[in-house]
């Protein structure tokens, strides 16, 4: 059902993010066994399961850190043009393709301000703009209104995630939520297509969490500074702020997807409250699954 | 001062009577060590006769070493007993005696004066703040704030340092040896500053360094000698020749991280050394190239008295009377102005996206990618920026010397410069020179003490890494302010790194 489903809205409107039979093999270790969805732009696509599902394999899969085995990744941008995720080397998959993540571990540059850290990541934007660092060393002007222009959007990011008045800390030295947020803004501040983003509310307590969403929300329904609206892309084991935010939840166990649709229907599916909570029970499950949702 | 100790010094103090036994236990454990180490190291020494290789004891320096290492422990163990006020009295007691009494040897005289001395300040220490113990952390943070006032202070500092060194040759202290120790700081400083783009912004450890500068010594000295092609052709010719073997090293090495990629600089500085020994028809081998041609003054003139036809002398061009001292200013000003040019370029490189995405990959390398920031070419740049001040560091060096030889080239001279960056701290600019005082500028002023000297440098080295791991100003500020002080925030008012 879930699977007609999704063929409809994919005829609509095209999705900007196809993944077509993806398997990922480390040596007889199968991470995700031939794994298809779609994530379209403008939404929150989910991506839930238990520990040692293939979540974030697939995550570094699409993100570049990972070449998959077998399967095809396509980014389809606003614009039309398609990229094949799969045959990128990493960076180009952030500088080219417009796909901006970030790590279930914080990794901000902990020794560089919070605005160094928002700048860094306009790198290739700016580096071209200094002409690989020569127009940049005479001091031009393109690149002073460059940096400018790149300043704005930090800023701008900044103001989201309500970390202004932090801009010249040491990232490192900001409390752990506000480094989740710093990190989320970060991988804004590339101008992606696509946001992947690792576990963001892990560790974060309600009021943190409530805040994440808030952003998250924004990032999908908003259009960027410059014009485009970005995807989000999401892994998580908070299943309140999964079920409140998400557009359309995939659900993988043991390296298969298990399920595929918006969240109600996600939730009562049976395959996933069997990987959830286990086989041998029936009858009073989707109320237990319903009530553990909220809980965990 | 003395009024606060009663309410949060004594107590802590004071609640525990002196442990005499303890602390004289662990000044003896620390003794033993000590006795166990001298024995071999101190106390014997081979002597060439003509007779053959014969072993000379010397207990004394023994006894003398084993009684000071005994002493100091007690001393410090004292002093985080509360007991520091009669210990900073008998510390300096030492000093003094050492100072003031003639001495069996001159070691002895060193060892009393900078022990008591150091024990002296920790005491001193101690009785003004109360405080019988520092964590880690706490000195850490001390220092980083001195680090962080040095670094501001610098904007006041760097333009007097800078005119300060302009000017001294035309000072009347201005002698032979005055400029010759110069030059040598300057070229070590602008060695520093060149392998502080790699190892201080790209945090890539470079442990064959010393290999561009070869090349780049080389370059010139083959150029000359082959094709008779001047020093101001050749200077940039070995700065873009350096650059090239660092792309070269570069391509294949780069993709290795820490450790390995240190390991694989050093194996580069000694394959560049040996090639220079055993390429005999080339290079010269180890007889070097000498006869190396010095600079003329922009190709206008030429220093010597009488020179080559076609060229003016440079004491009739401006009427002066001949004075040898003349090249050795130029030679000195050279090297200011390339040194300082390294200097701009690193303060302007790190507000350029190129610098940024350096520091970026020092910090985190897969953050870094996940950014879509190229790796590989970011730190060929690095790598071949700070290849290409290296050569042309080396094409000074092998003008002013008239006289090159693989031997200048050891691992020796890489370690030194990187021990310089690791020393003044890890991308502090002003580091960099403070710590070029301090490793080549305490040396050339203790010469007399000979050997003595790489002692006090090992135990230098390992104070510093006790105390201050980060380096001695390692203190960073952003490159780029939202709320500067100076208001507006649109221009980039950043901290300045030197």
């Amino acid at each position: 059902m879930s699977a007609a489903m999704s063929q409809d809205a994919m005829s609509q409107d095209k999705p900007l993010l196809t993944v077509e039979h993806l398997t990922m093999r480390f040596g007889g270790l199968v991470a995700n066994n031939d794994v298809s969805f779609v994530a379209r732009a403008g939404e929150i696509t989910a991506l839930i399961g238990p520990n040692g599902a293939g979540k974030t394999t697939l995550f570094n899969c699409v993100t570049g850190f990972y070449t998959p085995t077998v399967g095809r990744l396509t980014l389809r941008h606003p614009d039309g043009t398609e990229h094949l995720l799969e045959r990128m080397p990493g960076y180009r998959i952030a500088q080219q393709a417009g796909v901006a993540r970030t790590f279930q571990n914080i990794r901000l540059f902990s020794g560089m301000s919070v605005l160094e850290n928002l700048i860094v990541a306009q790198h290739n934007k700016l580096m071209r703009a200094s002409g690989f660092a020569i127009a940049g060393l005479l001091g031009l002007p393109t690149y002073r209104a460059a940096e400018k222009q790149a300043l704005d959007l930090a800023k701008y990011w900044l103001d989201r995630v309500k970390l202004t008045e932090f801009a010249d800390w040491e990232a490192g030295n900001l409390p752990y939520g506000a480094q989740r947020r710093l990190e989320i803004a970060r991988a804004m501040c590339t101008e992606p297509v696509l946001l992947c983003l690792d576990e963001p509310a892990a560790g974060l307590n309600p009021r943190e969490s409530a805040d994440l969403a808030e952003i998250l929300t924004f990032i999908r329904d908003a259009r960027n500074p410059n014009g485009r609206q970005t995807g989000v892309l999401l892994i998580e084991h908070d299943m309140s702020v999964v079920m409140r935010i998400s557009d359309h939840v995939v659900v993988l166990d043991y390296g298969r997807k298990i399920s595929d649709g918006d969240p109600n229907h996600v939730k009562n599916d049976p395959a996933v409250i069997r990987a959830y909570l286990g086989e041998d029970e029936d009858a009073e499950l989707p109320t237990a699954v319903a009530a553990g949702s909220k809980g965990a | 001062m003395t009024m606060p100790s009663h309410t949060a010094g004594a107590p802590h103090v004071a609640a525990k009577a002196v442990d005499w036994s303890g602390s004289v236990r662990e000044a003896g454990f620390a003794a033993f060590i000590a006795l166990l180490l001298t024995v071999p190291l101190v106390g014997l020494r081979t002597i060439d006769r003509p007779t053959g290789l014969s072993i000379e004891a010397r207990p004394e320096e023994v006894v003398a070493s084993v009684l000071l290492v005994f002493l100091g422990r007690l001393g410090l163990g004292l002093i985080g007993q509360g007991l520091a006020l009669p210990v900073l009295l008998l510390a300096l007691g030492a000093a003094a005696v050492g100072l003031v009494l003639p001495m069996p040897t001159q070691v002895l005289r060193l060892v009393l004066v900078a022990g008591g001395g150091i024990i002296a300040l920790r005491a001193a220490f101690a009785v003004a703040t109360h405080r019988s113990k520092l964590t880690l952390a706490e000195r850490d943070r001390r220092m980083d704030r001195v680090a962080a006032k040095v670094q501001h202070a610098t904007k006041y500092i760097a333009p007097v340092a800078i005119i300060g060194a302009a000017l001294l040759p035309l000072t009347p202290i201005a002698d032979r040896q005055i400029l010759d120790i110069g030059i040598l700081l300057l070229t070590y400083i602008m060695l520093g500053w060149g392998l502080n783009i790699v190892v201080g912004l790209a945090g890539l450890l470079d442990l064959g360094y010393v290999a561009f500068y070869a090349v780049g010594a080389y370059s010139y000295a083959l150029l000359a000698h082959y094709f008779g092609l001047s020093f101001w052709i050749c200077l940039p010719l070995a700065g873009v020749l350096a650059a090239l073997s660092g792309v070269l090293l570069g391509f294949p090495v780069l993709r290795l991280r820490g450790d390995y990629f240190a390991i694989v600089t050093l194996g580069f500085g000694e394959i560049i050394r040996i090639i220079l020994i055993n390429w005999y028809q080339f290079t010269g081998g180890p007889n070097g190239i000498s006869g190396i041609p010095r600079p003329s003054f922009f190709g206008i003139a030429e220093f010597s008295r009488t020179p080559a036809d076609g060229m003016a002398a440079f004491h009739e061009l401006f009427g002066l009377d001949f004075s040898p001292l003349h090249r050795i200013v130029f030679m000195y000003y050279l090297i200011l102005a390339l040194a300082l040019l390294v200097n701009v370029f690193t303060l302007r490189i790190r507000k350029l996206p190129l610098g940024r995405a350096w520091e970026a990959l020092r910090e985190d390398e897969i953050a870094s990618a996940s950014l879509g920031i190229n790796r590989t070419n970011m730190k060929l740049a690095a790598f071949a920026i700070a290849a290409m001040f290296g050569g042309f560091a080396g094409s000074f060096f092998a003008t002013r010397q008239g006289f090159i030889s693989p031997e200048s080239f050891t691992f020796i001279e890489s370690a030194i410069i990187l021990a310089i960056v690791v020393l003044g701290g890890m991308g502090s600019q002003i580091g960099v020179v403070v710590a070029t005082l301090l490793v080549i500028g305490l040396p050339e002023a203790f010469r007399e003490l000979a050997d003595y000297r790489m002692l006090a440098f090992g135990m230098g080295m390992v104070v510093i890494m006790l105390w201050r791991p980060r380096g001695l100003l390692a203190h960073r500020d952003p490159t780029i302010l939202l709320h500067s002080t100076s208001g507006g925030g649109k221009k980039p008012a950043g901290g300045t790194a030197r």
